[in-house]
């Protein structure tokens, strides 16, 4: 079962796929971490997340970039994993590790189906950014742009899309599936 | 409480003023009302800009909102939907982006009912 998780910044969306992983989890759970902590305020952020899956369980793995190189060995064994969060994957695809939108977008799919065969249950977070009337620069519209578009073809895939106002999970698709986790 | 949210002009204030059945002079303004009367009229209107002016003066805005509430646990308060754009560059309002949202988190789990306005329509998300 593939789950999308969207929202704002700051929007419980975490926290809400944290819950739901543990609650649908029958065996061993795997979290991929993408923030790569270089300044104070990344580190404080990476701080309060692991403060909050304390005693949930997880086995963490920390991979900013490049998740599509990792051979399946590393996927395999889990009953759920979460990728927390497609927003800092995409950024250190295309910042840290200089790929272009495109091969950004190769990248995550590619990333995102060997993680998918190898885990029952699949919950990826990501942000939304629904615009604003700034002009951005031309990295960060391609950013968007990148952003949009696999969450676009990740929620296509998905069995269940949720988003999350507020804290308040809002359910796109796939209601039945995690209707009784959610209640 | 009810909390009514969404992006910028998209019909909030104009749902809020039909649900309730208010005029004008019974609307506090967030950006440019006195702080202390924030919370004296039924509806509060830009939450995220009395948040903005709290956090500038060097105001706790969690309690100033959570006492507020207290004197009056029948308001109606609006907010922007600030997460649903770029993470600012400035660290002041990546800051403020945050804390808008975590307060509206907060807000969302005391509210009796929670409203979403897109594009003029209502739709309620909790209650």
């Amino acid at each position: 079962m593939l789950i999308l998780v969207t929202g704002g910044v700051a929007s419980g969306k975490s926290e809400l796929a944290e819950n739901l992983a543990v609650s649908l989890n029958k065996g061993k759970m795997l979290y991929i971490a993408t923030m790569q902590a270089e300044d104070e305020e990344s580190r404080l952020r990476v701080h309060k997340h692991r403060k909050m899956r304390e005693g949930k369980k997880f086995e963490t793995m920390e991979a900013p970039y490049g998740l599509s190189a990792y051979g399946q060995e590393y996927f395999t064994g889990y009953d759920t994993a979460l990728l927390e969060c497609l927003s800092n994957l995409i950024a250190n695809e295309m910042f840290l590790a200089g790929k272009s939108g495109p091969e950004t977008i190769e990248e995550v799919i590619t990333a995102c189906k060997k993680l998918n065969r190898g885990i029952e249950k699949l919950i990826i977070v990501s942000g939304t950014i629904l615009g604003g009337l700034k002009p951005y620069d031309a990295f960060t519209e391609e950013y968007i742009r990148v952003l949009g578009r696999l969450n676009c073809l990740i929620g296509a895939q998905a069995d269940v899309v949720l988003e999350t106002v507020c804290g308040i999970p809002i359910i796109h698709k796939g209601k039945d599936l995690v209707r009784r986790e959610l209640a | 409480m009810i909390l009514i949210i969404g992006g910028n002009s998209q019909g909030k204030l104009q749902f809020a003023q039909e649900m309730l059945q208010i005029e004008n002079e019974m609307i506090s303004d967030g950006g440019t009302c006195q702080l202390e009367e924030a919370f004296e009229k039924p509806l509060l209107n830009n939450l995220h800009l009395l948040i903005s002016r709290l956090k500038q003066q060097g105001l706790d805005p969690y309690s100033f909102i959570e006492q507020g509430i207290e004197n009056k646990p029948e308001i109606t308060i609006i907010c922007d939907e600030l997460g649903l754009g770029v993470v600012p560059i400035d660290r002041e309002e990546r800051e403020l982006q945050e804390l808008t949202g975590r307060l509206l988190c907060d807000l969302a789990r005391r509210a009796a009912q929670v409203y979403r306005v897109h594009c003029s329509i209502p739709v309620k998300i909790k209650g």
